[in-house]
């Protein structure tokens, strides 16, 4: 997702470029403005560039995708030399030495990106080794349990995600933010035990509160302050929550929190899905938010072919199935095509 | 500056609230239950990657326990309609529901039967319903329904064994060459918490 910054410098750079096209093409433009422009552009590129991780040039831009890369690649081999260090050494250690293990690392890496944040400001190192605390930081409160012989609670989903938004708010970094808002989440989902009844861990088996739960992310942008950057995350998790506890409610009503026969359930559910799946599109259109458009249509679309395998698997023979499958991707196409045109004319 | 000590402070504030309340437990334990230890319960330590553990291992229901009859069910939140079906024929629609939480006393069983596995003598929808005595365990559990009401799972299903209790049964389990590598002492927290306070090995004086 591109940050605010790196679109500001995106349409500069279009700009001189369609600028260019359009001297070549011979229409006549005034030198003195394109001048003034131009040195506008100059002074906003170089602000820019200095506030952080801008690319200025394609290479630049395939260059810092390679980094991002290898920060995920990075995150994900630091954590897992952490945690394999310590399961192999742990039977040998005193409780002194296990409890500093355990606890120290996610202390040390708060410091670390701390460091990182203020002498790195493209923000990579400070994402890999803020996101790495956050998962330290779940080792932590695991293996306390395991020591101790604590039962699991949701409460650590929470601490685990209050840490991940600190650290993401604190120094903006997006990797820190994901198990932020899956601690958070994680913790509101299972919430939905509390008044059925049931132990936290079965409230991750009834997929209302995650419908809730989902809503909610939607919506935080426009209650919140933060960097423009996350709003794309927050509304994405949340439509991806949406779309999932929709589809598999639609599907299986054993994991409503309602009582009753299944197949109703699930039958008021394939309603619901229509419904809910095609505002879900029409909201990410008319408020241009491509990440909620994206995930609401293949969601949309994966609920219309389970929906035709509901109808029509046992009924028809098999090419005429795939042969109205096809049918149906046409007429989506055709309408998500009548759409698209009516909002370029508009 | 202020922002950088937040996060820090928070961590440590979390640590500091379990391990205070696990100290608080540890100062004063409420009982005592002293068990005998088989070599397939000792799990982990030594070389391995796994932590050690001791498996709290529980035998096939023999009995219905305390706390599992229809007052009991009702007590734990099962509904009249679910316990009025147990036993009974039941059409297609109908669904078991989910377990619930609950408090489980344990008791090894007669060592002459299955050696050290543990029985289920009593379930309660809270802790002081149950009172763990020199021979039994009181611990957390999921109840669930399915013909029958069962414990579906006890949490947590095994003790952590430190440095020492764990090298202390592995030495055991190698030197005995039989099933039984020694007894433990399991303590239970006034507030329900629960630990291995020693262990004897067979052979160790």
């Amino acid at each position: 997702m591109p940050s605010p910054e790196q679109q500001r410098a995106a349409a500069i750079l279009a700009f001189r470029e369609e600028i260019a096209r359009l001297e070549r093409e011979g229409v006549a433009l005034d030198a003195a403005t394109l001048g003034r422009i131009g040195a506008h552009h100059d002074a906003e590129l170089a602000r820019l560039a200095s506030r952080g991780d801008v690319d200025l040039a394609p290479a630049a831009a395939r260059l810092s995708m390679g980094m991002r890369i290898a920060t995920l690649l990075g995150t994900i081999a630091l954590s897992a030399a952490y945690v394999l260090f310590v399961s192999s050494h742990w039977g040998g250690l005193g409780l002194g030495l296990q409890l500093t293990l355990v606890i120290a690392p996610p202390l040390l890496l708060i410091v670390l990106t701390h460091v990182a944040a203020d002498l790195e400001r493209s923000g990579y190192v400070a994402s890999l080794l803020a996101t790495v605390a956050v998962i330290a930081f779940a080792v932590n409160l695991g293996t306390l349990g395991s020591l101790f012989n604590l039962p699991d609670s949701r409460n650590a989903l929470l601490a685990v995600g209050l840490l991940g938004l600190l650290l993401a708010y604190r120094y903006r970094l997006t990797l820190p933010l994901l198990p932020g808002i899956g601690g958070i989440g994680g913790w509101l989902w299972t919430l939905g035990a509390v008044p059925l009844g049931l132990w936290w861990r079965d409230g991750f088996g009834v997929l209302e509160p995650l419908l809730l739960v989902g809503v909610g992310a939607i919506t935080v942008p426009a209650w919140t302050r933060g960097p423009a950057a996350f709003a794309p995350w927050w509304r994405g998790t949340g439509a991806a929550a949406v779309a999932l506890s929709l589809l598999v409610l639609g599907n299986n009503g054993q994991l409503s929190v309602f009582t009753g026969s299944v197949r109703t359930i699930a039958v008021t559910y394939e309603v619901i899905g229509a419904v809910g799946l095609a505002a879900l599109v029409a909201w990410g259109i008319w408020n241009d938010q491509r990440i909620v458009l994206q995930i609401g249509t293949a969601a949309a679309v994966l609920y219309l072919f389970l929906r035709l395998v509901d109808w029509f698997w046992h009924w028809v023979p098999q090419w005429l199935f795939f042969l109205i499958v096809g049918a149906f991707a046409l007429a989506v196409l055709f309408v998500l095509r009548r759409l698209r045109q009516r909002m370029t004319v508009r | 500056m202020k922002w950088t000590v937040i996060p820090i402070a928070f961590v440590a504030a979390v640590n500091a609230v379990v391990l205070v309340s696990v100290a608080r437990e540890g100062a004063a334990p409420a009982a005592f239950a002293t068990i005998d230890v088989c070599r397939g319960e000792v799990q982990g330590g030594g070389t391995s990657n796994e932590p050690p553990d001791l498996l709290l291992r529980r035998a096939a229901d023999s009995l219905t326990p305390r706390g599992l009859d229809s007052a009991g069910l009702r007590a734990l939140g099962f509904s009249e309609a679910v316990i009025a079906a147990i036993g009974r024929p039941r059409d297609s629609t109908f669904r078991w529901p989910r377990p619930r939480p609950a408090w489980v006393l344990l008791r090894q069983e007669a060592k002459s039967a299955s050696l050290e596995r543990f029985v289920v003598v009593a379930v309660a929808p809270r802790r002081d319903g149950l009172v763990p005595d020199s021979t039994s365990l009181l611990l957390r559990g999921r109840v669930g329904i399915s013909d029958h009401p069962f414990v579906a799972e006890l949490i947590p299903s095994s003790l952590h064994l430190d440095r020492e209790q764990s090298t202390a049964l592995h030495h055991a389990a190698a030197s005995v060459g039989c099933g039984r590598v020694g007894s433990v002492v399991i303590a239970s927290g006034a507030y329900g918490g629960i630990w291995v306070q020693s262990v004897t090995a067979s052979g160790s004086k």
